[in-house]
Formats: C-alpha cells, sequence, structure tokens
C-alpha cells in the first residue's frame, strides 16, 4: 500500500471575493484619479491662461506636484489591485491544489478499505 | 487689484467648485478603497500570496491635497476685489487671508510649524536630505505664511552660531561671491546636501518680507506684537535668546513692509535693549552691515520706504515720546567729542525729519516732538537728544519755508512751542540749572528794526564795517594742529576769523590757543548739536575749565548764522568765530553765507528776518540765593535763575549772548517798553 497523500485539510485563508472587491476599488479609484487629473491639469491650465503673478506660479507647480502624485498613486493603486488578483490567484491554486489533495486522499482512502475488504 | 496678478475669479470659482465636486467623489473612492483593503487583508493574508505586495497610502492624502488647491482658487476668487498680491507674490492687507490659512483650508499649523522648521534648519545646512519636490512645493505654498516664516526664523536661530553665518550670508552671498565658511559649504552657497536653490539673503528676504506683511495683515494683534518685542528682549542665556536674534535678523528685512506701530514698537524694544544690555540693536546693526546704522542702509536699500514707515510710526507712537524719541536715536553711537557716544545721527535725524514733513506735516510733527521734548526735559542726554532733534526739525522746517520764499516765516504756532520747548530744555542744562527755574522772558525781537535799541536798553550794534571784516572761511576738520596754526595766524591777521569744525577738541584747541593772549572764541553751535554738542561743550568747558570760551546757540541754520552775525557784534572781544554745523556738507555753505553776510554788512537784515532773540546783558550775580545768571528783561527787570556750577555760569556770560530761537505766527509785536 501506498502512503497517504499529504493533505492540508484547512481551507486557504484568502477571501476571494473581498480581494476582488479591493481590487476593484483600486482599479476604480486609479481611474477615478486620472480622470480627475486629467480635468485639474486641464482647468488649471485654463485657468493660468488668464492669473498671472507669483501665486499662479506657486498654484502651477503644486497642481504638477499633486497631479504627479495622482498619477504615482494611480500606478500603486494599480500595481495594488494586480497584487491582489496575483495574490487570489495564488490563493485559488492553492485552494484548488489542497482540494485536489484532498480528493486524493479520499481516493486512497477508499483504496484502502477496498484492500482491507479483500484481505478479509 | 495690484499689477502684479491677473486672473479671471469666474474661472477661479469654476475650477474651485470642480474641485469641490471631484474631492468629494475622491474622498468616496478612497474610502472604498482603504475599507477593500482593510477587508483583504482581514480575510486573506494578502502579501503572503502575492509576494511582493504592497498596500498603498499616498493616495489617501490626494482629495486633501486637491481641496487645498480648490479651496485656494475658490478663497482666491472670493477675495478677487480686494486681493492685493505684491511683486513677490505675498498677499498684502487682504482680511481673511491668515484666517483661512489658519482654519485649515491651505495647511493646519501643525503643518506650517513643521514645515517652517525644516526649511530653517535646511536653509542653514543642517538638514542633510535634499527636499523632495513635495516638500519643495509645499514651501513656496507657505512662503507667504507668517507661522512658516516665524518657524523658519526660530530654527534658523536656534542653531548655534548659524545666525552669524546667516547675517554674513545675508550680506555677501551673491552670484559668484563666496558664501560663509561652514563645513561642506558650496561657494557662494550654504548646505552641504544640495545646492540651494535660492540665496540666503533671499531667504532673509523672504521670511522677513513675510513677517512684515503679515503685520499688516488684518489678524495681527498686539499680542503677536508682544512675542517679538518678548522675543527681542531676551538676555544671552535666556531659552529665546537664539530665537530672538533670529527675530532680530527676520524684522530687520522685514521693517520695510511692517505695520508703521508694530515697527515702532520693535524698534523702540530694540533700542532700549541695546541701552540694557548691548543686545538685540546691535545684532539688527549686524545685520545691516558692520559700522552703519540699519536705516541709512534701509533708505539706501528701499529708496526710502522705510523712512516713511519709520515717520509714519513717529505719528503712530506720539503718545508715547520717549517711543518717538527713540525711533530718531538709531544710530550709530559715534563718539562724541568727550569719548561719550552721541546719542544722534545728524544725518539719518535729517533724513527722517525731512519724510516727517511730507509723510505727517508738521503740525504733527511739531507736537509729538515738543511732547518728546517736554517729557524728557531735564533726562541728562535723553532730554538734550530730544531737543536736538527739535533743534533738527525746525532747522529743516525754516529750510523748507526759506526754499519757498516765505521769510518773513509765518511759521506756525507750533514751532514756537517747540522751540521754546528746545530751549528750555538745552539752556538749563548746559547752564547747568534745574530746568524748573528756567522760565523763558525773552525780549519781543521784532523791536530792533523799528527801535533801533534792543529792549534791554542796549543799542542796536553797529554793523561790522565791510573794511573792517576780513573772513577767512576755512573748514577745519580734525587736524588739531592745523586748527592751532589757523587759530594763532587768524588771531595775528584777523578781526573776525570763522571756520566750520566738529572735531574732537577743536573748540578747546583754539581756547587754549587764545587763552594765552587774552583772546576768546565765539562757538557758534548750529542745529542738532543742541542736543549732542552743546552739552558736550559744556562739559568740555567744564572740564578744562576754559573762560574764554562762548557759545551762541543757533537753532536754525540760516538764522544761526544770523545768531553769529548777532553774536560777533555782542562777543566781538571774542575774536574768533567758530561755526560749528551739524551736516558736514553744509560746512562750508554755512560758513560762506556767515562770511558774505558779515563781509555785506547784513546783520540788520539778518535781524530783521526775526528768528532770533538776543539776550544781552548776560550776567552773573550774586544774590540773596546765591550765584545767578540772568539778563535784563525789556521791562528793565533782571530775570534770572540760580546757577548751581560757577563754571557753567562763566561759560554762559563768558557768550555774553545767548540766541534764542523763536518763531512767531505773525508780524512783531510792539516792543513793551
Amino acid at each position: 500500500m501506498i502512503d497517504p497523500p499529504i493533505v492540508d485539510w484547512e481551507d486557504v485563508a484568502f477571501d476571494r471575493a473581498a480581494a476582488r472587491e479591493a481590487a476593484r476599488a483600486c482599479r476604480r479609484l486609479a481611474r477615478l484619479l486620472d480622470r480627475v487629473a486629467t480635468w485639474h491639469h486641464g482647468s488649471t491650465s485654463a485657468l493660468l491662461d488668464t492669473w498671472q503673478g507669483n501665486l499662479a506660479v506657486l498654484f502651477a507647480n503644486e497642481d504638477r506636484i499633486l497631479v504627479e502624485h495622482m498619477a504615482v498613486a494611480a500606478d500603486d493603486l494599480l500595481r495594488c489591485a494586480s497584487g491582489l488578483d496575483e495574490a487570489a490567484e495564488a490563493a485559488g491554486e492553492e485552494q484548488a491544489r489542497r482540494e485536489r489533495g484532498r480528493e486524493d486522499w479520499w481516493a486512497w482512502d477508499a483504496r484502502r478499505h477496498d484492500a482491507r475488504r479483500v484481505a478479509g | 487689484m495690484s499689477d502684479h496678478v491677473v486672473f479671471d475669479p469666474d474661472a477661479l470659482a469654476g475650477h474651485g467648485d470642480g474641485v469641490a465636486d471631484a474631492v468629494d467623489e475622491l474622498r468616496r473612492a478612497v474610502r472604498d478603497v482603504d475599507g477593500a483593503l482593510d477587508d483583504a487583508q482581514a480575510s486573506g493574508h494578502v502579501g503572503s500570496w502575492a509576494p511582493g505586495w504592497f498596500r498603498p497610502t499616498d493616495h489617501q492624502d490626494l482629495p486633501r491635497r486637491l481641496g487645498q488647491l480648490g479651496a485656494f482658487t475658490s478663497w482666491l476668487a472670493e477675495r478677487a476685489a480686494t486681493l492685493d498680491v505684491n511683486a513677490d507674490g505675498l498677499v498684502q492687507a487682504t482680511p481673511g487671508w491668515a484666517d483661512s490659512l489658519r482654519s485649515g483650508l491651505l495647511f493646519d499649523t501643525r503643518e506650517r510649524i513643521t514645515a517652517g522648521a525644516q526649511f530653517g534648519r535646511w536653509a542653514t545646512g543642517h538638514l542633510h536630505t535634499p527636499p523632495t519636490e513635495v516638500v519643495w512645493g509645499r514651501w513656496l505654498l507657505l512662503a507667504d505664511d507668517p507661522t512658516f516664516a516665524a518657524a523658519a526664523l526660530l530654527a534658523i536661530g536656534g542653531v548655534p552660531g548659524l545666525v552669524d553665518a546667516l547675517l554674513a550670508a545675508h550680506h555677501r552671498l551673491a552670484p559668484g561671491v563666496a558664501g560663509p565658511d561652514l563645513p561642506g559649504a558650496d561657494p557662494g552657497r550654504i548646505g552641504d546636501a544640495a545646492p540651494l536653490p535660492i540665496e540666503l539673503d533671499r531667504v532673509v528676504r523672504l521670511l522677513g518680507g513675510t513677517l512684515g506683511a503679515s503685520t499688516r495683515s488684518g489678524d495681527w494683534t498686539d499680542r503677536d506684537t508682544a512675542t517679538l518685542s518678548g522675543l527681542l528682549r531676551a538676555a544671552p542665556g535666556d531659552e529665546d535668546f537664539a530665537p530672538g536674534r533670529a527675530a532680530a535678523v527676520g524684522i530687520l528685512a522685514g521693517a520695510g513692509q511692517m505695520a508703521p506701530p508694530v515697527l515702532a514698537n520693535l524698534l523702540a524694544t530694540a533700542v532700549a535693549v541695546e541701552q540694557s544690555d548691548g543686545g538685540m540693536a546691535a545684532w539688527a546693526r549686524r545685520a545691516a552691515g558692520a559700522d552703519t546704522a540699519p536705516w541709512p542702509r534701509a533708505l539706501r536699500d528701499r529708496d526710502g520706504q522705510v523712512a516713511t514707515d519709520v515717520t509714519s510710526s513717529l505719528l503712530a507712537a506720539a503718545d508715547t515720546p520717549d517711543q518717538a524719541l527713540a525711533l530718531f536715536r538709531v544710530g550709530p553711537t559715534v563718539p562724541g567729542p568727550l569719548g561719550a557716544p552721541g546719542r544722534v545721527d545728524a544725518t539719518l535725524s535729517h533724513l527722517l525729519l525731512d519724510h516727517a514733513f511730507d509723510e505727517v506735516g508738521w503740525d504733527r510733527l511739531s507736537a509729538v516732538l515738543t511732547t518728546a521734548v517736554t517729557a524728557n526735559r531735564g533726562r541728562g542726554d535723553t532730554g538734550l537728544a530730544a531737543a536736538g532733534v527739535a533743534a533738527q526739525a525746525t532747522t529743516l522746517a525754516a529750510t523748507r519755508i526759506r526754499r519757498t520764499g516765505a521769510l518773513p516765516a509765518p511759521l506756525r504756532p507750533g514751532m514756537t512751542a517747540l522751540l521754546d520747548d528746545t530751549m528750555h530744555a538745552v539752556v538749563p542744562t548746559m547752564a547747568g540749572v534745574d530746568p524748573a527755574d528756567w522760565v523763558a522772558q525773552t525780549p519781543d525781537p521784532w523791536t530792533y528794526r523799528d527801535a533801533g535799541v534792543h529792549p534791554g536798553g542796549l543799542p542796536v550794534q553797529p554793523r561790522l564795517a565791510a573794511a573792517d571784516v576780513e573772513v577767512v572761511v576755512e573748514r577745519l576738520g580734525s587736524d588739531l594742529e592745523a586748527i592751532e596754526r589757523l587759530t594763532r595766524s587768524a588771531m595775528a591777521t584777523l578781526p573776525v576769523f570763522t571756520g566750520a569744525a566738529g572735531a574732537t577738541g577743536d573748540v578747546e584747541t583754539m581756547a587754549t590757543t587764545a587763552a594765552p593772549v587774552g583772546r576768546a572764541v565765539g562757538v557758534i553751535l548750529g542745529a542738532g548739536h543742541a542736543g549732542v554738542v552743546v552739552d558736550h561743550r559744556a562739559a568740555e568747558r567744564h572740564r578744562t575749565g576754559l573762560s574764554n570760551v562762548g557759545a551762541v546757540l543757533g537753532l536754525l541754520p540760516v538764522p544761526a548764522v544770523s545768531a553769529a552775525g548777532v553774536a560777533m557784534q555782542q562777543v566781538a572781544q571774542h575774536d574768533l568765530i567758530v561755526h560749528e554745523s551739524a551736516v558736514p556738507e553744509d560746512y562750508a555753505g554755512r560758513s560762506t553765507e556767515l562770511a558774505e553776510r558779515l563781509r555785506l554788512g547784513l546783520l540788520d537784515h539778518m535781524l530783521v528776518e526775526g528768528v532770533f532773540r538776543v539776550v544781552p546783558d548776560a550776567a552773573v550775580r550774586r544774590d540773596a540765593d546765591g550765584l545767578v545768571v540772568g539778563f535784563r528783561h525789556g521791562s528793565g527787570a533782571f530775570a534770572s535763575w540760580p546757577v548751581h556750577d560757577p563754571a557753567a555760569a562763566d561759560a554762559m556770560v563768558s557768550a555774553q549772548v545767548v540766541a534764542h530761537a523763536v518763531v512767531t505766527n505773525g508780524p512783531p509785536a510792539a516792543a513793551d517798553d
């Protein structure tokens, strides 16, 4: 009789629905940031057509920095969402592997019972 | 609206509204993301399933920052009607501006303080991490915030030794010029982490300008002023000493933009502190230059703006004469004839007073100075300094009036009052008498012209015939040996000698030279010397015991010449006339004018100008009250006041005259006898 397969009887601790929702939220916010940054930059550019002076320069600088940071944050969020996807995928694969292991164990267990009956 | 800013308020408002909507949406989305990530992490050990996974946080601050920009444009739009922005982009005199900042529309107080301190440490090279663009952006955005500026200055001042460096940098840094020798400093820069994007002097100007501008904002309170004054008063060893020094730098840099009452208060504080321990004002001077007072430099740098402000400060400080006086006393402490510090910088006072006429007008100025003189009467150097300032003010007034051809001068009553008070402050001090005993009982000057006799009974002196007058006009300078040679030469060859002097020991030299041959020296003291030179001359005479020196007080420049003429008639026996002038540039001019008038015999004419009362017949008597010095009044009575110091009495009588400057506002009154 071959040895029993190693089985992890615990399910993977990963809420795929939550991860999916988190990834979706991240992508939604990233899209929103992109849209807001585009809008804000456009709005600021229009403002600066008529707005001159040092305050305008300061404002433009701050706007540029903010828009850049929005882009960075959006990228971060997208990477985060991708990470969540990857985690969900990895967790799912692990869960599937564990379930396959369990099926294998049950199959092994069934074969063991059959063997005992034949022997008895 | 300033020329420096142009914008469309509607567009700004629209932008602000759009941002507000976007911020709401962003906030919801951020909240959703953070909640979802919390859920995912709580149930999933996400990181363990996705190596390299990270939870982003930068997005959390974005709605607030976007909101700041939106609030900024909204705020700007709201205040478009009243907004004024100066060339540096500093919002000035915009009610609610600081309130907006403080309410957190832009940055909260903690952020501003933190950013300011960070900026200060970076500006002094003690922040080794180069600022990120975010930090830079905040600094720039906060550049016009007083809390930020104050925090930065405190941070700068809190680093031992770096205020010196900062001050040095303030004056030395310029493109291509090496900066102070700080460790790791780049040429022309301070800071060992990265080249500074801006020079430190600009930092100082920016921060000082911010402080200055903030004092003009609606939210500046007396408490803020008191806080700054408290910093200035900090003594070495106090916790606030270094911040106080930094505050002085900021105050200096921002003085041109400060609200006049605040500036007056701080200056008076600085002066008071300096007088007590040589502290803060000295720092301000160092900041302005090693050997010059801050105001002349500031005047040059700011094209008179500071003078205007200080003048306005004077107006604001009218109820506190000591303070007003202190403003005029901010000047280099030039050693006087006896080595004592001079209290009045003539050129500076002249400059400030000149502005005062334009800015606050004579009425107000004379009222302030009269108050100052009166309040300080009998207070030694302080009283004399007040009188000196007042004398200069009257000098300027007379000069201006004369320039406009208004003589005989229908001057204003305030000038009479001021001059009376000035004389009452100076003369008794000079004579060493109790000011309370000095009573103005001078005869009317106008009677000379009509009566041809002095009200006191003395005939008007015959003119010196032109042929009798040989005048040598010399600027004696400070070469005492030359003065001695000139004195000997003049005594040998000339009946009258006039020279402009002002050097330490000049009069003493002349008197010492003349005494052995029985000659005397008459000193004509010009305006400005009333508070300084007179005192020192009197002291000098006391010290040397010279009795052949007579003094004539001339409180107006041209009338001083008149007085000189009068004095020369009265004190012809003095032989040698030394003309002291408060303004070096005027030495030659005044001496020349004096000489010409002497030569042309214009003394009567000058009397007709009517600005001097001559008090001849001064004498020393001993009566029941002891030694008195006095003169015969127009009524024939002998007005006198006690003299406690025989040397002073001798000095006065040796002058024979006390020319009492008086200005009237109308035609001469009839003689009373």
